[in-house]
Order: C-alpha cells, then structure tokens, then sequence
C-alpha cells in the first residue's frame, strides 16, 4: 500500500480534514467544550458552591465566619473547582479489531485509529486533557494527560505503531476496570470496541459507570462481518482465541447469522440505553469524519 | 450357473488402466472433503447456530462418503463401458472373425419391419461385434461381385463400428465364389479361424459356393455350422450363414435382348421373365421405345414358372427399349417403387425388389452394307446382280458387280466394301477390311483350313441348323457341282459338312470374317441360285454380329463399361442416368491410349458414348441375376443353436450411453455439490 493510500499516514489531508472537523465542532458546541469548563469537583475557586461541616484538619480559611456567628457552629465554604475536560478515548486494538473478512480491506482498529485521532485533535485543540488507551485484555501502553495541540503529531505516531502490534483477546471488563483504577479523574470516557465481549462488555462499562465517568460506546462493525461472504464447508476459525468449528455454511445459515450480528449489536445498545450511556454504530464504511460530526451533531459525545 | 458362466471378458482389456482413475478421484475428494479454513472475527457468534447444525452432521458425513460412492460408481460404469465386457458363454481361445456382409442387390430388398435386408445385415454384424470376447478380432468385409475390406482384423469395437458407418448396398450381383475364395486366403493363417457370413444366401449361391470351396475330405458334416469351433492357425474356419430377410414375392427380368434381322428388315426383341415367388401373380410388360410405349401385355406367371416374349418391331432408325413390369396392386396400396430408387418398393407391396422389374435394350440403327462381287467372267455377273435388286433394302446402291479385272482397276479406297464376294479366284490383293464372301476360291492366306481333293460328286452329311447362315436353308438331297471341301482346324466351324469334309465353312481371320463356299453357285444349280440371295442375306447378317462392336449389348450392375476396341479422340461424352435420376446427365471421359472407363453403372438404365467423330454407340446396364432375383432367403440347413453365441452384458448400442449416462451423472453430483442444489 502506498503511503499516500495508507489511511494512518495522518498527512496534510488527513490533517485538513480534522481541521475541518474541529471549525464545525466549535459551531457545534458553542463553547460547551471551553477549557474552563466548571468541574462537578469542589475545591477551592471563586465561586461558591456549599457548605460543609468543620473537621479537626480543616484549613480554618475557608472557615465561613458569618454562619459561625449566626448559628455558632463551624462550616466550611466549597466553591465550585474549574478545570479542563479529562477526555479518554480506549480503542479496543484485540485481534478481532485487527481482522477483516475481506482480502486487503480496512479493518476495523485503522478505522478506530481513524476516529480516535480525529476525537484526539478536537480534544487537544480545546485545551482537554486526553489520554490515550488501547486495550484488549488488559490496558495497554497508552498516551495518558496529554494536552495541547503540540502533542497531536507525537499522538499521531503513537497510533501509527498501534497498528503493527499484535492483537489479544478482548476482555472489556478487566480492561476497563484497571482503567478506572488508574485514572481517579472523572471524565469523558470514549470506548471504540466492536463489544466482542458479550460476557465481559456489560460489567466492564458498569465499571466506568460506577467511577462516575461519562460514557460514550462506539461499537465498531465491518460489512464483511455482518454479512460474510462464505459458503460450503468450511473450518471457522476464531480470529481472537484461534478455536476452530466446523460448519456447512448456507443460505439459510447466513441468514440466521446475519440476524445474530443484529442481535449483537441490539444488545450492546440496548444496554447503553439502559445504563445512560452514549451510543452510536459505527460501520466502517462510513467515512470517520462523517462519524464523527453526526456523533457530535447529536450532541451525545459531550456537553 | 457354473463358475466358467459368470466369467466376463473384455473386448478392450486396455481400458481396464482407466480404473487407476479411481486414485486421482478419491485425492481430489478427499481434498475436497477437506474444509477450507475462514477466519471470523467472533466465532461465538456462529456457535449457537452450529448447536443445531451438529445434529445434521452425522448425515452430512453419510451423505459426503454416499457422494464419493457415486462418484467411484460412475468411474466403474465409465471404465466398463470402455471395456465392453461381455458374458463367457464358455471358455475358449481367442477368435478372428471375418465378417462378410453382403452387398449385392437383393439386400436391398425391404422387409415388413420397413428395414432392408442390408440394415438387417448391419445390424447383425453390430451385434456381432458387441458379441466378441477377450482378444476376439473381427475383419468386416462388403462383397458383392467386388470386395471390399471396411476394416481389418481389429479389436476395438468404436473403430469397428466406425467402419460400418462407410458400407453401403450396391445393385451388383453377388459372386460367391470370389468372395468366399477370399475369405479362405484371408483366414488362411489365422488362429481360430471364424467365417460369418450375413447374406440372404442369395438363393443357395453362398451355400453352393462354400460347399464347393471345401476341400473333398472336409465336406459334409465339418462345414455345417458351428464345426470346428476350435481350431489351430492354419485350420480350416468355422463357418456360419446368418441367413436375413423374409419375403419371398418377386418377379424378374432375367433376360431382355434386341437382334437386327437383316434378312427381313426387322427387329426382333426378346424378354424372358421369372416369378421367383411361391405366390402366383398377375402383371402387365409394357415395352416401350424410346419413351413411347409400343406394346402393353398382361401376363400371368405361376409360382416358379418362366415366360419368354419374343416382339417384332421395325425399327429402322434404332432405338432404345424399355420393358417394365406394373405388378397388379391391391386397392389403397401405394404405387410401385421407381426401379431406379435403391430403397426398392414398399414394403407392402407385390414385389421384393424393384431392380429387375426393368430392363433396356438397344436397337441399332439399319446400315445399307456395300458390297462388291468379283467375278472372273461377265455371264456369273447376272444373278448376283438380280440378287442385289432384290435386296435393295440392305444392299447400299453403290455395291457392283464387277470382273476381276475391273476390280483391279479400281481405286484402293473405292475396294473398300463390308463385304467382297469372290468367285473362282482370288483378287490380286484383297481388301484391308471388311468380311469375305468366296466362291469356289482358292484359300486366303492364313486361313485355318485346307483345300482337300476335288469331288465331282459331293453331297451333304449334315448342317448347323442353328447357325445364322443356314437360316430358311434346307441342303438336304441338294445336287451340288463338284466341289474341293475343306479340312478346317478348329478355329474354322463347318456350316454345311459332306463326307469329305466341310462344303461350306466360316471362320474369323484378321479382325473379320470370311465364309466359304467350296462349290461354284453360279453354275447349273439352279435352285441354289435362288435361294442365292437368301445366303447372302445370311450373310450379311451374320457379318453383322461380326461387326466390329464398341460395347457389348448390355452390362451388369456396377460393371466398369470399356470399349472393345481404342477409339479415336481425346474424350468422349458419355450420357447416362444416375439413380433415382429422371433426366440424364451429360460427362466427358478422358481417352487414354484409345480407352475410356465409365463405372457409374449402379442402376439400370441406357448409357450413350459419342465418340470425337460424332458417332453414337449405346448400351445398357440391367440387373439380369436370376441369384438376385431369387429373394427368398435360403438359410443352411442347420442353423446355429442360439445359445452358442456369446452374450454382451448390455447391447453394443447402449454402452456408448452408459458413458454418457456416467458423465451426466457426474456432472448433476459436481454442480450439485458447488452449486448446493441439494442444500
């Protein structure tokens, strides 16, 4: 493949394109994607925001003296923190992301790649801080607290090498768990997966739920898959835990199969639905910055 | 059963290689049977779906091994149609069979079944070769009066087959003899020799003729069939008549001839018929000359019984003759067969074969015959030349009488004559050409006789009564002169003998003909000088035969016309009527060293040569074979008991369809497979 065919290559018209992308995000969002964003955290700031009761330890500046000598008891003043937007976006890179049924076609993780580079330089020129993550079985060596536009070429080869690398075996919820446990910070979180994971998928989200974060699924499906073009006998081969079946595949089974890929799919967005949780089918198909600004245009993504 | 009964042979063992086939088909099945691989990105999404698949595996497996049985099935059914097995009636050593098919016309005759006796005979020596075993050869041979090898000694029966496909019937007669004769030479050094001879019998001829061709010790019971089943290389073959054909209805022209009689100015046409049937039947002759009908007879002929007709005609200009036979039909029978159509008449008809309902015959135009007589005094001159006034109509206006001196006198070409009469002596030099008439002469030279002694008083012993020349003459009791008869060698034929020797005499010398009268006629014998002109009409007829001809009357079917004698010219256009043909067709023959050779003389019919001098010389071709007239089939008198000929598993014919069976079959299981038409 040439570079200038490679859709990594992340050159001048990649970067015209996400340029483009970002001009309309701004409109879009009319500044509900400003760096100065108030944080739900209270901390010290100069806005008020509540009271609370004294504890031995506390600093007794923030002591709020005209309560004490209404009611003659100590209560400190909170006041609402601002901070920039914690924007994680987890790209599943597992071995069924790196697989397409077709010969020479795009898989799905370049596509992933694709989007995330593109959620990247949005975050990154709206002063958010961004981490980075792929995972499959566990989380793997990522960008973490990147910020500034400064950092997107460094970014862009970061995700470059993500795709020479091997793919495992996607365990959505022993992934996203150690991800909460590493970043204490509330944030965006942006999971692009094709949920291969039926078991793990659901408690590894709740997870993210549960540590307060704001969820966003993009479930990831290539044509190939949803409607294979296989037929005879033929040794199914996992692509991911390398297990093999043997199958008469048929018009009839296709059909069936075609109507489980649904199900699949209805399953994972159902349950996002559910739990609250932003989501959007992303077939690969389709162009990543048309992906992208409908995403952003149904305003789920942020905001 | 015995053991020896369910062996099989093969007629082309070679093919049995072809099952190694087998090898390659089950590899490739087994590599077909082999999954191709797929990677699919969650295969836990098909897992369910093959929960329910799996319980269809174990027939999906059955039906995967019942399909590479079929297939192994079909390589065996194209593998032993390949073989052409066939069922060992008992064992026995290898055979070659010449197969003699029989070409001649009465093959041609249809049976009630709609096929001829030929399709009959075809199909017999097709089954034949489905019949063969082991390394059985066959040899296939067409003989009519001709042979004609379709194939060798071979195994292969599509080769065989093949060579069938070229034989075809003829309306030739069938010359046994020759045929067999060479079937003797052919199977001279052969092991086991094998002699099948598929022929009507031709009315005992092939019988006759193998009978005849035995050797004296081997005749009787060793040439029935069957005898000598097993025989050595150089043995003597077995010998089988498959005798063809049923009807036995047909009635013949056997013979149909037309004579010039000078004597009386007329034509004298003979026709002799046959009923070969064993049925009486009714018919009309109708003769016709060149395409108007002359004379229309009905006739009546018993089983068996033989009818000549004799009919005058005048004919001065010649002519051609057709004599056919209408058969009475029954009402709402179709019409007979056109004689020319090979295929013969219908079935249902009165008559078997149409070949010899009609014949042709050629009347030749009247010649005017010059004649000079030379006399040694001028009183002999007077009766000959009373003689020619009576005989104005055959006698051409420039014949002369003349002495012998006036006859010297004359030119050389004006002594040109067909005939020179001389009485007394001899001319100084006789003519080049033309036929001799001498009186009371010395002998020419080179005559095959001598002068004996004078005999004042010789009388009459005996005369050809039959011979042309002594036609309306009675020499009994004749008071004749004196006479020197003569002592002839065989080439010479005495016409009229005395005790002494021949009074008169004829012979052929140097390309004609010389009569010879050894008394003087012109003397005192006064009724001899009347019956004179009878002689010389007699004569004249006689050197009329003598004639230096250019084709002979008629020819038989598929007979090569040649002239008799070199023509001059570089061609010459013959016109003939091909088969079937209503309107003749006009060729030019090239002239090789005075020769030309016309063969397409399949059907009866006239044929027309016009030489390079405008001359016009005709002659016919007719079917007169009473062998071949003679349908009904004559059989040996035993016949081969059925149950020794060997029996093909399958007829010959069908195993060319089993193979196309077979591959269809493979074909419906291929795309069966790869299409999923039966998924």
């Amino acid at each position: 493949m040439s570079a200038l065919a490679d859709p990594l290559a992340f050159d001048a018209e990649f970067l015209r394109r996400l340029e483009v992308l970002n001009v309309v995000a701004r409109k879009i969002l009319q500044g509900s994607l400003r760096a100065d964003r108030k944080s739900v955290r209270k901390g010290i700031s100069a806005e008020f925001a509540d009271h609370r009761a004294y504890v031995p330890g506390d600093d007794i500046r923030h002591v709020d003296w005209h309560l004490f000598g209404r009611l003659e008891e100590l209560f400190l003043k909170l006041y609402r923190e601002e901070e920039n937007l914690h924007l994680s976006v987890l790209v599943d890179d597992s071995a069924s992301m790196r697989f397409s049924p077709g010969e020479g076609q795009q898989t799905k993780l370049v596509y992933a790649l694709q989007v995330a580079a593109a959620l990247s330089y949005i975050g990154l020129s709206n002063m958010d801080a961004l981490n980075l993550i792929p995972f499959s079985s566990r989380l793997g060596e990522g960008r973490w607290r990147l910020k500034g536009r400064a950092q997107i070429h460094s970014l862009f080869d970061t995700l470059r090498e993500w795709r020479g690398r091997e793919g495992g075996q996607t365990d959505l919820a022993a992934a996203l768990t150690e991800f909460v446990k590493r970043e204490r910070r509330r944030g965006v979180v942006v999971v692009l997966s094709d949920c291969f994971d039926l078991e793990g998928f659901r408690g590894g989200l709740k997870s993210l739920r549960y540590a307060k974060h704001e969820v966003y699924v993009l479930q990831l499906s290539d044509p190939l898959e949803r409607e294979p073009p296989v037929r005879g006998d033929l040794r199914l081969v996992d692509a991911e835990t390398g297990q093999a079946r043997e199958v008469n595949v048929t018009d009839e089974l296709r059909a069936r199969y075609r109507e489980a890929y649904e199900g699949l799919l209805t399953s994972v967005e159902r349950f996002c639905v559910q739990n609250e949780f932003g989501y959007s089918r992303a077939p690969i198909e389709v162009p990543f910055d048309e992906l992208v600004l409908g995403i952003l245009r149904r305003g789920g993504l942020v905001g | 059963m015995s053991p020896s009964a369910l062996a099989l042979s093969f007629a082309a063992p070679a093919f049995l290689a072809a099952g190694l086939l087998a090898l390659p088909l089950i590899a490739l099945y087994l590599i077909r049977v082999k999954r191709r691989a797929v990677t699919v990105g969650y295969l836990r999404l098909w897992e369910d779906l093959l929960v329910e698949s799996r319980a269809r595996s174990l027939f999906e497996r059955l039906k995967r091994w019942a399909s590479l049985l079929v297939q192994l099935l079909i390589l065996g059914l194209l593998v032993a149609a390949l073989l052409e097995p066939s069922r060992e009636a008992r064992e026995r050593e290898s055979r070659q069979t010449l197969v003699l098919l029989d070409a001649s016309a009465s093959m041609q005759v249809r049976e009630p079944g709609g096929q001829t006796r030929f399709e009959l005979a075809l199909a017999e020596a097709r089954r034949e070769i489905a019949a063969r075993r082991g390394e059985d050869q066959l040899m296939l041979v067409a003989v009519s009066d001709r042979v004609e090898v379709l194939s060798p000694f071979e195994r292969s029966g599509l080769r065989l087959r093949e060579a069938l496909e070229g034989a075809a019937p003829t309306q030739r007669v069938l010359a046994a003899g020759r045929a067999l004769a060479f079937a003797r030479q052919v199977l001279a050094d052969q092991p086991n020799p094998r002699l099948l001879v598929l022929s009507d019998g031709s009315a005992g001829e092939v019988a006759r003729a193998w009978e005849a061709s035995q050797p004296r010790a081997a005749r009787g019971p060793a040439a029935q069939p069957g005898a000598g089943a097993e025989r050595g290389a150089g043995a003597a073959p077995s010998f089988e008549l498959r005798c063809l054909g049923e009807r036995a209805a047909n009635v013949g022209i056997t013979r149909f001839a037309a004579r010039k009689n000078t004597s009386l100015g007329t034509d004298y046409v003979l026709a002799v018929l046959r009923n070969f049937g064993p049925e009486e039947r009714t018919l009309r002759l109708e003769l016709s000359v060149d395409g108007e009908v002359k004379r229309v007879l009905p006739r009546t002929l018993g089983p068996g019984q033989e009818l000549s007709e004799r009919f005058q005609l005048t004919l001065p200009e010649g002519g051609t003759l057709r004599l056919a036979l209408e058969h009475e039909r029954a009402a709402g029978d179709s019409a007979a067969g056109d004689p020319g159509d090979p295929a013969g008449p219908d079935p249902a008809g009165p008559d078997a074969l149409a070949s010899d309902d009609v014949a042709y015959a050629i009347v030749r135009p009247a010649r005017l015959r010059k004649v000079l007589l030379v006399c040694e005094r001028e009183a002999q001159l007077l009766p000959f030349r009373l003689a020619f006034e009576a005989m104005s109509e055959v006698v051409d206006p420039s014949s002369q009488a003349l002495t012998r001196a006036e006859y010297e006198a004359l030119p050389a070409p004006e002594r040109a004559a067909d005939v020179t009469l001389c009485v007394g002596r001899l001319p100084a030099e006789l003519p080049a050409r033309g036929n001799l008439f001498l009186v009371a002469t010395p002998l020419p030279p080179g005559a095959p006789a001598e002068l004996g002694e004078v005999e004042a008083r010789p009388r009459v012993f005996d005369w050809e009564r039959e011979h042309v020349l002594n036609r309306y003459l009675n020499w009994r009791d004749l008071p004749l002169p004196a006479a020197a008869p003569l002592q002839l060698q065989p080439e010479a034929e005495a016409l009229v003998s005395g005790y002494e020797g021949a009074l008169v005499a004829a012979w052929s010398q140097g390309g004609r003909r010389v009569v010879h009268v050894s008394f003087d006629l012109t003397g005192r014998l006064f009724p001899f000088r009347l019956a004179f002109p009878i002689l010389l009409r007699n004569a004249l007829a006689w050197f009329e035969l003598s004639e230096d001809l250019l084709l002979r009357p008629s020819y038989a079917p598929g007979e090569v016309i040649a002239p008799l004698r070199p023509v001059a010219g570089e061609q010459v256009q013959v016109e003939f009527f091909p088969p079937g043909a209503q309107e003749p067709r006009r060729e030019a023959l090239p002239l090789r060293e005075g020769r030309f050779f016309f063969s397409h003389t399949e059907a009866p019919g006239p044929v027309g040569f016009t030489l390079a001098d405008g001359a016009v010389h005709a002659t016919c071709v007719n079917l007169f074979a009473p062998g071949e007239s003679a349908v009904a089939p004559t059989p040996l008198a035993a016949s081969p008991p059925a149950g020794e000929r060997a029996g093909s598993l399958l007829p010959s014919e069908l195993w060319p369809l089993a193979v196309l069976l077979g591959l269809l079959l493979y074909a419906l299981e291929w795309g069966s497979y790869h299409r999923r038409w039966t998924e």
